[in-house]
């Protein structure tokens, strides 16, 4: 019998191809914008944490205990006596998600040049390290970055280097107390201005060598403050960090934070934004749904009569009902194949080459902290992709099912007689 | 004249034939201008909410500083006394008074803040306690102690709490203030710095918490008087005024107005778009992401309207077939399928504008509460209000209503047309 019912639904569906395409186009057409939809938001969510985390704070931070957030000079990682710092270094790489990592080093300091001065951070790195975690070197407007042909060379951001008058070149002395409590002092070349966007690293911080920094404050080269690290994958974070922690802590005293512990202005944001976009993306679902409700409840509901006919020649009732459920199963299935098809091509657009927002102003902006370029790319969210499909294929088997079981309750005669 | 209206007649007369396929496709169509609107009014409403909250936290809707602070943010630049007092004196007079909710003059400067346990580089804002109340967002952010409140020199400073904590400074703490003297441009004294360098004790009498990193770490604010005295600036003389209007669209007005009456003296007047571009461009971001979901959701109502009308067309072959065997003439047909659908657009639409405005106008009052959201163990802090607050002009509803209205009609033209078409001896085929 059911045999039959599938040969039914199916001669049922090719009878009436109008009504079949129109019915198919309705939620094809309804999946396929929810799929774009989905994947613009995933792709802003992922965007914002990317470029928020790549700049200078990078995702994953590893410091001694009582380090972070007060960034005393003393606390290094390993006490007073350091650590084997390549060693450690090896040691947390050994983690097949950790795709990078970087030492640094941090201090605080007068930078002073011709008459004037400004309180700054000062921030070591090994440049060729550095550079496969954060992305700061990307963003020198003027000279070039770090490198070994100029050891004591700085770079730093383009509103302290106005606001303080120095340009490319320019001799700076930095000004700072240094671990042994003396007080350090040295003069250092402008390599390189950056422009971020972020005002706190355009007008505060100095960048330099790991070495030369652990110089000016009087650090042993064992000693840093935080190791920072890169994934693979950045949805990993907090999982990972407490991987790390459990692991780093055998051999020395730490303590590892995610991006979301570094950053919960950042976090913060993301989690509004998220809100913003589920309930937007809720309101496009409703849109899709009453459009495939709507066009389901019209086919079905025109066909009482042909309902009768069956009931009259002999079908039961439940058989009406089964039959058209059937069809309308079929039929969801093979719109979402059609939509799925039809967003496909639209997806891959989106992640690989991303949506122009705004080719004019073309140039970095920043939100809550994050850097966001005008480029938006799609990020792929399956999990909205099967809910949305779920939840539309649902929608039109209940859509389906209404009048159905409205014609079913009906006397053949009296659905025979509705026009 | 007699056959339009008796079509018109037999039209409406259809409509109500079927109620519940009309009550339908006027649900559907309803539902998605209703929906439509609620999303343009969230979209709206948050777009609003940050240009609001931004610029709050920065020099207002409209600032007033000296000509080239912007691009030097040299902290020497200073507004003379006597413009402060004609913007203000202006900004009293008539029509301008009633689209200005607040004034605040302010003194922008660094300096060095010391306590027993550290010290930071700090951003020191003086301003006039009562005035800056109206423009600024942070005394409505205290978390200890109060905003300034009176503009006495011996008053306390108010800090924030990321500054607070790494200075280990509470209410009442005593923490050191070293600023350097503001020169003038061009007056070179010839002397070494450290003559002009000052510190003053000061007392924390409050503590802010904005949730911005940069705000929260660096600004403090001091007495205008206080902040003047320190810095060694007479005459009154101020960095900036900070306009906040009640409307931001009349952001560009104020500004032409106050260049207009502030011609002839060396300084810049720039709204929002201008001192704040990282905002500018943060906003024209959102419009853009504002834009493709407004399309999106359009092309999605425009579907359903389109496959409802195309589904009625198909369910009433037999009827159109009907019709025609008793004379009526194609064109005579196409008017009453158009008339049918106008007046079920009507229909639709008055339904979707009640139910949409009455959601709207919830959301607009009540607001959307979006905390459900975050996840326990954040921090409190929010820079972004959590409630969400729809906001919907005149112009978008209209804009909205047309824009479905004419889908819907351009649409019923081709139910028409294929009814002006059907072909008759096929069409009376009973299934």
């Amino acid at each position: 019998m059911s045999g039959r019912l599938l040969q039914l639904a199916w001669r049922n569906l090719w009878r009436n191809r109008r009504r079949t395409f129109i019915t198919m186009a309705a939620i094809a057409f309804g999946y396929a914008m929810l799929l774009f939809v989905a994947c613009l938001m995933a792709g802003l969510r992922w965007q914002m944490i990317q470029n928020g985390t790549c700049l200078v704070m990078s995702q994953i931070q590893v410091h001694a205990p009582g380090y972070y957030p007060n960034r005393s000079l003393q606390k290094t990682l390993g006490g007073r006596q350091g650590t084997d710092v390549s060693a450690m270094l090896a040691s947390i790489a050994a983690d097949r998600r950790v795709n990078a990592v970087a030492p640094r080093v941090y201090g605080y300091g007068l930078l002073s040049a011709a008459h004037r001065s400004a309180g700054v951070e000062l921030m070591g790195v090994v440049s060729e390290q550095e550079t496969r975690i954060t992305t700061l070197n990307s963003q020198v407007v003027k000279g070039t970055y770090l490198n070994a042909r100029v050891p004591k060379g700085v770079v730093i951001g383009d509103k302290l280097a106005s606001t303080i008058g120095i340009e490319l070149g320019s001799e700076i002395v930095l000004l700072t107390q240094a671990a042994d409590g003396s007080m350090g002092n040295d003069v250092y070349t402008v390599v390189g201005i950056l422009h971020t966007g972020l005002d706190a690293v355009d007008r505060g911080l100095v960048l330099m060598s790991l070495s030369s920094l652990q110089d000016l404050l009087h650090l042993a080269p064992g000693r840093i403050h935080e190791v920072g690290i890169k994934l693979n994958h950045i949805t990993a974070a907090s999982t990972v960090a407490a991987a790390l922690e459990v692991r780093l802590a055998k051999s020395l005293p730490v303590r590892v934070m995610a991006w979301p512990e570094l950053a919960p202005e950042l976090a913060n944001y993301i989690q509004f934004n998220h809100g913003v976009t589920v309930v937007l993306f809720f309101i496009f679902f409703l849109v899709a749904v009453i459009g495939v409700m709507n066009t389901m409840l019209m086919a079905v509901f025109e066909r009482t009569r042909e309902f009768g006919m069956l009931m009259a020649i002999g079908m039961r009732p439940t058989q009406v009902i089964g039959l058209i459920l059937t069809e309308a199963a079929g039929l969801a299935v093979a719109s979402l194949v059609v939509g799925a098809t039809l967003g496909v091509p639209l997806l891959w657009y989106l992640q690989v080459h991303g949506l122009d927002l705004g080719g004019a102003t073309g140039e970095v902006v920043s939100v809550a902290g994050v850097v966001v370029g005008h480029l938006w790319y799609g990020r792929q969210d399956f999990s909205a992709y099967s809910q949305a499909a779920i939840g539309l294929a649902a929608t039109a088997l209940v859509s389906a099912l209404y009048p159905a079981w409205r014609a079913a309750q009906l006397r053949p005669t009296e659905a025979m007689r509705k026009v | 004249m007699t056959g339009l209206y008796l079509l018109a007649k037999i039209s409406w007369r259809n409509l109500w034939r079927n109620p519940r396929g009309t009550l339908l496709t006027a649900l559907a169509l309803g539902l998605g201008l209703a929906l439509l609107l609620i999303s343009l009014g969230l979209l709206d409403g948050g777009h609003e909410q940050t240009i609001a909250d931004g610029v709050r936290f920065g020099p207002g809707h409209v600032v007033v500083q000296a000509r080239g602070y912007q691009d030097s943010s040299s902290d020497e630049l200073l507004l003379p006394a006597q413009v402060v007092s004609t913007v203000e004196g202006f900004l009293q007079t008539g029509n301008i008074k009633k689209i200005v909710r607040g004034v605040s003059p302010r003194l922008l400067a660094t300096g060095l803040m010391s306590s027993s346990a550290s010290s930071a580089g700090v951003r020191i804002v003086g301003v006039i306690p009562k005035d800056d109340r109206a423009v600024s967002l942070i005394p409505q952010r205290m978390v200890e102690g109060t905003w300034l409140t009176s503009d006495d020199k011996l008053s306390g400073v108010v800090i924030g709490d990321e500054l607070a904590r790494k200075l280990e400074l509470k209410i009442g703490s005593k923490a050191v203030l070293m600023t350097q003297a503001l020169r003038p441009p061009g007056i070179q004294t010839g002397t070494a710095s450290g003559d002009e360098m000052q510190s003053t004790l000061l007392r924390v009498s409050g503590i802010f918490r904005t949730g911005l990193q940069a705000i929260d770490a660096n600004m403090i604010f001091l007495p205008l008087s206080a902040a003047q005295a320190l810095l060694g600036v007479s005459d009154g003389q101020v960095t900036q005024v900070a306009l906040l209007l009640v409307q931001e669209g009349d952001s560009p007005l104020v500004a032409r107005a106050l260049r207009k009456q502030l011609t002839g003296s060396p300084v810049e007047v720039l709204t929002w778009r201008e001192s704040l571009p990282m905002l500018a461009q943060i906003l024209g971001l959102d419009h853009a992401f504002n834009y493709i979901m407004n399309g999106v959701i359009l092309a999605m109502v425009g579907l359903g309207i389109l496959n409802t009308i195309l589904m009625r067309v198909l369910e009433r072959r037999y009827e159109f077939g009907v019709s025609k065997a008793l004379g009526l003439e194609p064109r005579q047909l196409a008017i009453m399928v158009v008339g049918e659908s106008l007046a079920l657009t009507a229909i639709s639409l008055t339904l979707g504008l009640v139910l949409g405005l009455s959601v709207q106008h919830y959301f607009a009052t009540a607001g959307l509460d979006l905390r459900w959201i975050f996840k326990a163990g954040l921090p409190p802090a929010l820079v972004f209000d959590p409630i969400l607050y729809s906001r919907l002009s005149v112009v978008r509803i209209v804009w909205s209503v047309s824009i479905v209205f004419a889908m819907a009609t351009i649409i019923s033209f081709y139910p028409a047309l294929k009814a002006a078409r059907t072909d008759l001896p096929d069409a009376l085929k009973v299934l």
